[in-house]
């Protein structure tokens, strides 16, 4: 069952506040675009550093951008809504066209990816990180940190 | 290489535009 809302500006859960613009992580082979790149109204590129300090749990992580003939190829990860897989933009005949390729779910993968991020670090109450690890590994709707660090690699079940 | 540079701009803003208007689905339960 679909519901017409945004992947990403919604909220990490049903009771948190829902970002105001998307964030974007850029990894891998991304990675060098960052200082060309500018925040706009939409949408900020933000360091990990920076992503970590705010506490996102909801963004997405670009990890290769680059052309395949007269196509823009995108390489991504969105860890809140447990998707991954490679955007294709099209230009038919001045018309953008998006296809979805290759693109999987992996609940698995998405909490792999929080706990690389945030396994170790100190919780901090109201933060979307706060709020998406109650949900999911306690069942709560409560942003206040249910434990004083986040879980790591070797207790990813817990997230 | 600003050409190169604008158009992997462009696709990056793109597809935050797209994801961003693009439906929730249901997490899969499945690993």
């Amino acid at each position: 069952m679909q519901r017409f809302s945004r992947v990403l500006q919604a909220s990490p859960t049903r009771s948190s506040p829902a970002p105001a613009t998307a964030v974007v992580l850029l990894e891998g082979k991304a990675l060098h675009l960052a200082s060309g790149l500018h925040h706009t109204a939409t949408w900020r590129v933000l360091t990990r550093e920076q992503l970590v300090a705010e506490q996102r749990a909801v963004f997405i992580i670009v990890i290769q951008l680059g052309k395949q003939g007269a196509d823009m190829m995108v390489d991504y990860e969105i860890p809140a809504n447990a998707s991954s897989g490679t955007l294709r933009i099209q230009d038919q005949d001045g018309k953008l066209v998006f296809k979805s390729e290759e693109s999987w779910r992996s609940s698995s993968g998405s909490r792999a990816t929080y706990a690389r991020l945030y396994g170790g670090l100190a919780c901090r109450d109201g933060t979307e990180m706060a709020y998406r690890y109650n949900f999911y590994g306690r069942s709560s709707e409560s942003g206040a940190c249910a434990r004083p660090t986040f879980p790591g690699k070797d207790s990813a079940l817990e997230w | 290489m600003p050409n190169h540079h604008h158009i992997l701009t462009a696709a990056l803003g793109l597809a935050v535009c797209w994801f961003s208007a693009a439906p929730v689905q249901a997490r899969d339960a499945s690993d």
